[in-house]
C-alpha cells in the first residue's frame, strides 16, 4: 500500500509528473496557449525545488522500495532541477525566434526532468532503466525539434541510433549484474561483498557504467556529443549538456563509488585521461561555438570522471559541486549562444554560431561580452569563479585517493582549455567587428536567466562553502 | 531440462548478430532493427536468469524493456521519416553534414 | 585604526563597483577619478595610523591577526577569511596604497580625454583591491585569489587600448605565461594542504618551525613550486618574456603594476614564507643563480633598446633579479628594502617617461627625442633623481638598498657572484644614463615644426615631485651598519624574519667582517657606478646620428682612446650579443619560440584528431564497440 507519508516524500516528483501531463493536455486542447504552458512549467519547476527544501525525510525508501529519498539524491535532483529551470526560462525567446514555439517543447522538457528525477532517486535497476529511457526519449525528440532543419534531423537520428545501441549494452550489463547477484536492488547488491570478486559481475558493472559514460560523453563513447550538440536547437543543447549530464552522474556516482574496485579504478582513470586529452585538444581547432562547447563539455566529463575515480567520501561532494558550478557556467554560455544566434530563415542552417560572429562583441553589446567572459573564465577554472572550486574539489578527491599523477595530468590538460576559451575572449574584446551587423536584442527572460547564472557563478566562486551549508540544512 | 548456458549462449549469439548488424548495415531502419534484436536477446537472457534464480523481478524488467522498445520504435521511425522528408535518403553514409 | 581596518580592502572594491557599474551614467571624468583616488588614499591613511599603533607595541607583539569570518568550511578544507597585520604586510600595504594613490592622481591628468576613463579607474581600483588581498592575507588560498586577481587586472589593463591589435597579443601573452607560474603555485598549495593539513600560513610556518631536516624533499618541492609561481609573476628567468610586451598598456599601468607593485608579488611571497626557504639552502642557491642571471641578462638587453618604456621594463626585470639575489642569500629585509626603494624610483621613472611620451605626442623612441631638459624641467629633474637613485649614487635611496645587496652577496656567496652583480650594477648605471642623455640632452631630433613639447599638468607633475623626494630620501630609513646609525627598517622587519635568520645563521656561521672591507667595497661600487654613468653620459649626450653603427665608433675614436677601447672591448660585443643573441635569439627564438611551438603543436594535433569525428554513425559505433571490447578483455584477462 502507498501511504500518505510516501506521497509526501514524493511531492517534488509528483509535481513534475502532473505538470508534464497537464502541459501536454493544455497544448492538445487549446491552440496558442504556449504562454500559459510556459508559466505552468516555470511554476512547477520552482515549486519542485521549493519542496525539496521542505520537510522531506532524511533517508527513506518509498513506493515498495523502488525510490530512494536521501541526502545525495536530493542534492543531485535540486541541481538538475535548477539546470532545467534556468534552461527553460531562457528557451522561451529562443523557440519563438526559431519559430518552433509549441507547448510540446515544455511538456517534453518536463517529462525529461521527471525521467531524471526518477533515475536519480531510483533504488533498483528497473526504475533506473525507466527513468533513463524517459529522459533519453524526450531528448531524442527535443534534438529533432527543429524538424525542418536537416542538421536537427541528423543530430536526432545520430543521438537516437547511438543512444538505443548503447542502451543495448547497458541492458546487457544489467542482465549480467542480475544473473550474478540475483537481484536488481542496489542496496542488496552492495551488501554482498563477495560479488566484486566475480569477473562477470565486474563486466556487468563496467557495461552499466559505459551506458552512463555514453550519456556523460566519456571517450570513446563521446562520439555523438559534438554532432548532437551542434545539430540540436541551442536551448536543447544547453539542457542536455547540463541536466542530462547531472542526471547521469547523479545516478552513477553514488553507486559506483561504493564498489571501490581497483580494476575499475584503472579503467576509469585511463578513460578520464583520454577524455580530457581528446576533448581539450579537438576543441582547439573548432570554429563553431556550439561544437567548441561540446568538446569542452567532453573535457568536463573527464574532470568529473577524475573525481569519480577517486571513489572516496569526497568524490560525491566534489562531483556535486562541480556539476552545480558547471550548470551555471555551461548553461550561461549556451544561453548566450542562443541569444546571439540569428533568427531562422529559409537557408536551413544555424546562423551566427561561428566564432567569427563573436568578433567585436564587446563593442556591440558590452554586457553580453562581460557575461560570456565570466562564464568562460569559470569554465577555464580561473578563480574567483565557481568553476575553479569545482575543479579544486574534484582533483582534491583524487589526491586523497593517492591519485596525484591523475590530478597533475588533469591540471596540465585543463591548461590547454585556457587557450580556446581565451581565443573567444580575445575575439570579443580585441577583434574588429566583421561587417555591418544588426543590433543584438536580449529578450527579458533570457537576460534574467543569464544574470542568475552569472550571479551564482560569482557567488559560489566567492563563497563555495554556501553550497555545502545549503544541503546540510535541507537534510537536517 | 535445458541448462542455463544454452539460453545464455543463444542470447549472446543473437546479441552479437545485432551488434554486427549495427556495424555493417547502411540503412537506418535496418540498423534500428538490429538494435531491436539486441534488446530481444537481452530479454531472453533476463528471462532465463529469472527462471533459474527463481526470482520474478527479471521478468518484470523484460516487460518494461518491451514497452520502452515500442516507444523507441515510434520515436525512431518518426525521426527517420522527418529526415527522409528533408533529405530524401536513409542511407547512413550520406547523413554526415555534422562532422569534425 | 585597527578597528576600521576592514575599510582598507573594502574601499577600493567599492570604488571599483561604483566606477564600473555607474561610471558611464556619472559621465564625469573628475568625479570618477576623485572617487577612485580617494578610495586608495583612505586605506593609505589607515595604514599610516596602524603603523603608529604597531610602533607603540613591543616588537614581539607586532603581528596582529585579524579574523573576519569563516570563508570555506567544508570538512575537506577550512579557510578563514583572515588578514595578518605585521611589519612586512604593513610595508607592502603602505607601498601599494601610497604609490598607488600617487599613480591614481597622475592618471587623472594622463588619461584625460580617454573615452573609457571610468573603466580605466575601475580596473585600477580592482587591482589595488586584489593586491591588498595578496599582501594582507594569512592564507595561501586567499593569497592565490589576490594573485589571480592582480593577474586578471594586469590582463585587462594591458589590453585597455584594445583597438590596437598588438595590445591584445601582449595581454594574451602575459596571461598565458602567468598561468605556467600559477600551475606551480597551485601544485604547491595542494602539496602543502595534503601534507600539513592546512593552508594558513601561520599554521604552516608553525608546523615546519621545529624538527624538520634541512633540504627535506617535500619542502624542496614546495619551495621550488612556489618559486616557479614567483618567477611568473615577478618576471624572472624563464618566465620573464611577458613583461616587456606588457608595456603596450597605458603608462600609469606600467608604473603601478609592472614596476611598483604586482611584479614584486613573487618577492613578497618568498619573504612571507622565509622560514620555509631558510630550511632549503638548495633552493636558495637556485634562486640566487637565477636572480643573478636574470639581473645580468635583462641589464644587457636594456643596453640596446630604443623604446623608452622597453628600457625601463628590462630595467625592472633586472632590478627584480637583484631582489631575488637578496632572497637567495637569505637577506630578506634587504629584498623588501630594495622592493620599497625600487617602487619609488621605478614608478617615478615610468611616470616621468609617461610625461615625456605625453608631451611628445605618443612618441616612444628615444632616438627621436633629445634636448628635452629645457622644455620639461620638472620631468627632467625628477627623472634624473630616479636615474641617480637606480644607479646607486649616494645618498639616494637606491644606493643604500643596492649596496646592501652587493655586500650580502659578497659575504653570503662567493666573490665571482659578487663581481657579476657589481658588473650588472654598472650596466644599470650605463643604460640608465644612456636613456637620460638621449632623452633630455643633445639637440632635438624630433620635428620641431610639428611637435612642441610642453610640461605636463600639475596633476602629473606633483606625483612626480613627491616620488622624487621619496626616491631621494627613502633610503635613510635603512642606513647601513658602518654609518653607526640605527637601521630602523631592519629593526622594524626583524620580528618577521627572526626565525629564518636564526636558522640561516646556524647553517652559515660567519664571523664578523671588518668595517674597512665593507667601506672599501662600497667605495668600489660607487666609483664603478659613477664611472659607468659618466661614460654613458659622455657617449650619448651629444649623439644625434643613429643610422650607422660604425660611425658611432669613429666619432669616439677622435676624442678618447679609452672610450674607444672600452667600446670595442666591452660595449660593442655586449651590445651585439644583446641584440643578436640574447634578444633576437634567446628571447624571441628560444623562449617565445617554445611557447609558440607548443601552441602550434597542439593546434596541429587538434586538426588531425578532429578527423576522427567523421560524422558517419558506423564509424562511431565501431569505435564504441572497440572501446567496450578492450575494457571487457582487460577485465577478463588482467
Amino acid at each position: 500500500m502507498i501511504t500518505l507519508a510516501e506521497l509526501v516524500n514524493a511531492v517534488p516528483l509528483l509535481i513534475i509528473a502532473i505538470a508534464a501531463i497537464l502541459t501536454l493536455l493544455i497544448t492538445t486542447f487549446f491552440k496558442k496557449s504556449t504562454d500559459v504552458v510556459f508559466a505552468v512549467t516555470i511554476i512547477s519547476l520552482f515549486a519542485a525545488i521549493f519542496f525539496y527544501f521542505g520537510d522531506l525525510e532524511k533517508d527513506a525508501l518509498i513506493f515498495t522500495e523502488s525510490l530512494r529519498i536521501n541526502m545525495v539524491s536530493i542534492m543531485f535532483s535540486v541541481i538538475a532541477l535548477t539546470a532545467v529551470f534556468i534552461s527553460v526560462l531562457s528557451a522561451k525567446s529562443y523557440i519563438e525566434k526559431e519559430e518552433i514555439n509549441f507547448g510540446e517543447y515544455y511538456s517534453l522538457s518536463l517529462f525529461a526532468t521527471l525521467g531524471m528525477l526518477v533515475m536519480i532517486h531510483s533504488a533498483n535497476l528497473i526504475v533506473l532503466f525507466i527513468g533513463l529511457e524517459l529522459m533519453s526519449i524526450c531528448f531524442f525528440v527535443l534534438t529533432g525539434f527543429l524538424r525542418k532543419r536537416v542538421k536537427s534531423n541528423e543530430g536526432a537520428l545520430k543521438y537516437f541510433l547511438l543512444g538505443a545501441f548503447m542502451t543495448g549494452f547497458l541492458l546487457f550489463g544489467i542482465s549480467l549484474i542480475y544473473g550474478t547477484s540475483g537481484t536488481l536492488d542496489f542496496i542488496k547488491m552492495l551488501q554482498n561483498q563477495s560479488l566484486v570478486k566475480q569477473p562477470l559481475f565486474l563486466i556487468g558493472v563496467a557495461l552499466f557504467s559505459i551506458g552512463f559514460f555514453f550519456k556523460m560523453g566519456i571517450f570513446p563513447f563521446h562520439m555523438w556529443v559534438p554532432d548532437v550538440y551542434e545539430g540540436a536547437p541551442t536551448s536543447v543543447t544547453g539542457l542536455m549538456s547540463t541536466a542530462g549530464k547531472i542526471a547521469a552522474v547523479g545516478t552513477l556516482a553514488p553507486f559506483i563509488v561504493n564498489t571501490n574496485v581497483t580494476s575499475l579504478k584503472v579503467i576509469f582513470s585511463v578513460l578520464a585521461v583520454l577524455t580530457m586529452l581528446f576533448g581539450n585538444v579537438i576543441a582547439l581547432s573548432q570554429v563553431n561555438i556550439k561544437r567548441l562547447l561540446a568538446f569542452s563539455s567532453i573535457a568536463s566529463a573527464g574532470y568529473i570522471l577524475v573525481g569519480i575515480t577517486a571513489m572516496n567520501e569526497f568524490s560525491v561532494k566534489g562531483v556535486a559541486f562541480y556539476l552545480f558550478a558547471y550548470t551555471f557556467m555551461q548553461l550561461g554560455a549556451f544561453i548566450l549562444v542562443s541569444v546571439i544566434e540569428k533568427p531562422s530563415d529559409s537557408s536551413n542552417d544555424y546562423k551566427g554560431v561561428n566564432l567569427d560572429d563573436y568578433k567585436g562583441l564587446a563593442s556591440k553589446n558590452p554586457s553580453l561580452a562581460v557575461l560570456l567572459t565570466i562564464f568562460l573564465f569559470s569554465l577555464g577554472g580561473i578563480p574567483p569563479f565557481a568553476g575553479f572550486w569545482g575543479k579544486y574539489y574534484l582533483f582534491y578527491a583524487a589526491i586523497k585517493s593517492e591519485l596525484v599523477w591523475l590530478s597533475v595530468i588533469a591540471i596540465l590538460l585543463s591548461i590547454i582549455s585556457i587557450y580556446y576559451y581565451l581565443k573567444i575572449i580575445v575575439y570579443m574584446w580585441f577583434s574588429k567587428e566583421s561587417g555591418n551587423e544588426v543590433e543584438i536584442v536580449v529578450p527579458p527572460f533570457a537576460s534574467i536567466a543569464l544574470y542568475i547564472a552569472a550571479g551564482l557563478t560569482i557567488l559560489f566562486g566567492l563563497f563555495p562553502n554556501l553550497f555545502f551549508v545549503m544541503f546540510k540544512t535541507v537534510l537536517k | 531440462m535445458v541448462e542455463l548456458n544454452y539460453y545464455l549462449g543463444l542470447s549472446s549469439i543473437l546479441f552479437a548478430i545485432g551488434v554486427i548488424g549495427v556495424l555493417v548495415r547502411r540503412n537506418a531502419i535496418i540498423i534500428f532493427m538490429s538494435i531491436e534484436l539486441m534488446f530481444n536477446s537481452i530479454n531472453l537472457s533476463l528471462i532465463s536468469f529469472s527462471s533459474f534464480l527463481g526470482d520474478v523481478t527479471g521478468q518484470i524488467l523484460v516487460f518494461f524493456i518491451i514497452a520502452v522498445a515500442a516507444a523507441e520504435a515510434a520515436i525512431g521511425l518518426a525521426i527517420i521519416i522527418a529526415l527522409f522528408r528533408n533529405k530524401g535518403t536513409v542511407n547512413i553514409d550520406e547523413i554526415n553534414i555534422l562532422k569534425w | 585604526m585597527l578597528k576600521i581596518f576592514y575599510l582598507v580592502p573594502l574601499l577600493p572594491l567599492l570604488g571599483f563597483l561604483i566606477n564600473f557599474l555607474i561610471g558611464k551614467k556619472i559621465n564625469n571624468e573628475k568625479i570618477s577619478g576623485i572617487i577612485s583616488s580617494v578610495a586608495v588614499l583612505i586605506p593609505f591613511i589607515i595604514g599610516v595610523g596602524v603603523l603608529f599603533e604597531i610602533l607603540a607595541l613591543p616588537p614581539e607583539a607586532r603581528t596582529i591577526p585579524i579574523h573576519y569570518f569563516s570563508w570555506l568550511f567544508t570538512g575537506i578544507l577550512n579557510v578563514n577569511f583572515a588578514y595578518v597585520v605585521d611589519p612586512l604586510s604593513l610595508v607592502m600595504l603602505l607601498v601599494v596604497t601610497g604609490v598607488g594613490f600617487l599613480i591614481h592622481v597622475y592618471s587623472l591628468g594622463y588619461m584625460h580625454g580617454d573615452k573609457e576613463y571610468h573603466i580605466f579607474f575601475s580596473y585600477m581600483n580592482l587591482f589595488i583591491f586584489a593586491m591588498l588581498q595578496l599582501v594582507l592575507a594569512d592564507n595561501f588560498l586567499l593569497i592565490f585569489l589576490g594573485w589571480e586577481g592582480v593577474g586578471l587586472c594586469s590582463y585587462l589593463l594591458i589590453g585597455f587600448w584594445y583597438e590596437k591589435k598588438f595590445t591584445g597579443d601582449a595581454a594574451k601573452k602575459a596571461f598565458v605565461v602567468n598561468r605556467i607560474g600559477d600551475f606551480g603555485f597551485m601544485t604547491a598549495m595542494l602539496l602543502i594542504f595534503n601534507n600539513f593539513g592546512t593552508l594558513d600560513i601561520t599554521h604552516f610556518i608553525g608546523k615546519i618551525s621545529s624538527g624538520v631536516p634541512l633540504n627535506d624533499g617535500l619542502l624542496v618541492a614546495i619551495a621550488l613550486l612556489l618559486f616557479l609561481g614567483a618567477t611568473g609573476k615577478s618576471a624572472q628567468i624563464p618566465l620573464f618574456v611577458w613583461l616587456p610586451d606588457a608595456m603596450a598598456g597605458p603608462t600609469p599601468v606600467s608604473a603601478l603594476i609592472h614596476a611598483a607593485t604586482m611584479v614584486t608579488a613573487g618577492v613578497y611571497l618568498i619573504a612571507r614564507v622565509s622560514l620555509l626557504y631558510s630550511l632549503v639552502p638548495l633552493v636558495n642557491s637556485i634562486i640566487l643563480i637565477l636572480g643573478i642571471f636574470t639581473a645580468l641578462l635583462a641589464a644587457t638587453m636594456a643596453l640596446k633598446q630604443n623604446d623608452i618604456k622597453k628600457i625601463l621594463a628590462y630595467s625592472t626585470i633586472s632590478q627584480l633579479g637583484f631582489m631575488f639575489i637578496a632572497l637567495g642569500v637569505s637577506a630578506y629585509h634587504i629584498a623588501v628594502f630594495h622592493l620599497m626603494t625600487h617602487a619609488f624610483f621605478k614608478a617615478l621613472m615610468f611616470l616621468g617617461s609617461g610625461s615625456v611620451i605625453h608631451s611628445m605626442h605618443e612618441e616612444q623612441d628615444i632616438r627621436n627625442m633629445g634636448g628635452l631638459k629645457d622644455k620639461l624641467k620638472i620631468t627632467y629633474i625628477t627623472f634624473l633623481i630616479g636615474a641617480l637613485a637606480i644607479s646607486g649614487i649616494p645618498p639616494l635611496s637606491g644606493f643604500f638598498s643596492k649596496d646592501e645587496i652587493l655586500w650580502n652577496t659578497f659575504i653570503g656567496s662567493n666573490p665571482v657572484f659578487y663581481i657579476i652583480v657589481l658588473f650588472t650594477a654598472m650596466l644599470t648605471a650605463f643604460y640608465m644614463f644612456r636613456l637620460v642623455a638621449l632623452t633630455f640632452f643633445g639637440k632635438p631630433r624630433y620635428n620641431t615644426d610639428h611637435v612642441h613639447p610642453h610640461e605636463s599638468p600639475a596633476s602629473m607633475t606633483i606625483p612626480l615631485i613627491i616620488l622624487a623626494v621619496l626616491a631621494a630620501i627613502g633610503g635613510f630609513v635603512g642606513l647601513p651598519h658602518y654609518t653607526g646609525a640605527v637601521n630602523y627598517f631592519e629593526h622594524f622587519l626583524e620580528p618577521v624574519f627572526r626565525q629564518a635568520s636564526t636558522v640561516y645563521s646556524t647553517i652559515h656561521p660567519h664571523g664578523e667582517h671588518s668595517i674597512t672591507l665593507e667601506l672599501i667595497l662600497v667605495a668600489v661600487s660607487v666609483i664603478a657606478a659613477g664611472f659607468a654613468a659618466f661614460l654613458s653620459f659622455r657617449l650619448f649626450s651629444k649623439k644625434d646620428k643613429f643610422e650607422n653603427e660604425k660611425g658611432f665608433g669613429k666619432i669616439l675614436e677622435d676624442k678618447y682612446y679609452i672610450d674607444e677601447a672600452y667600446d670595442y672591448a666591452v660595449i660593442t660585443p655586449i651590445q651585439k650579443t644583446s641584440e643578436n643573441f640574447l634578444w633576437k635569439i634567446f628571447d624571441v627564438k628560444i623562449i617565445d619560440g617554445f611557447v609558440n611551438w607548443l601552441a602550434g603543436y597542439f593546434v596541429k594535433l587538434s586538426a588531425d584528431w578532429r578527423k576522427i569525428q567523421t560524422g558517419v554513425i558506423q564509424d562511431y559505433t565501431t569505435i564504441t564497440v572497440a572501446g567496450i571490447v578492450v575494457i571487457i578483455l582487460y577485465l577478463l584477462f588482467l
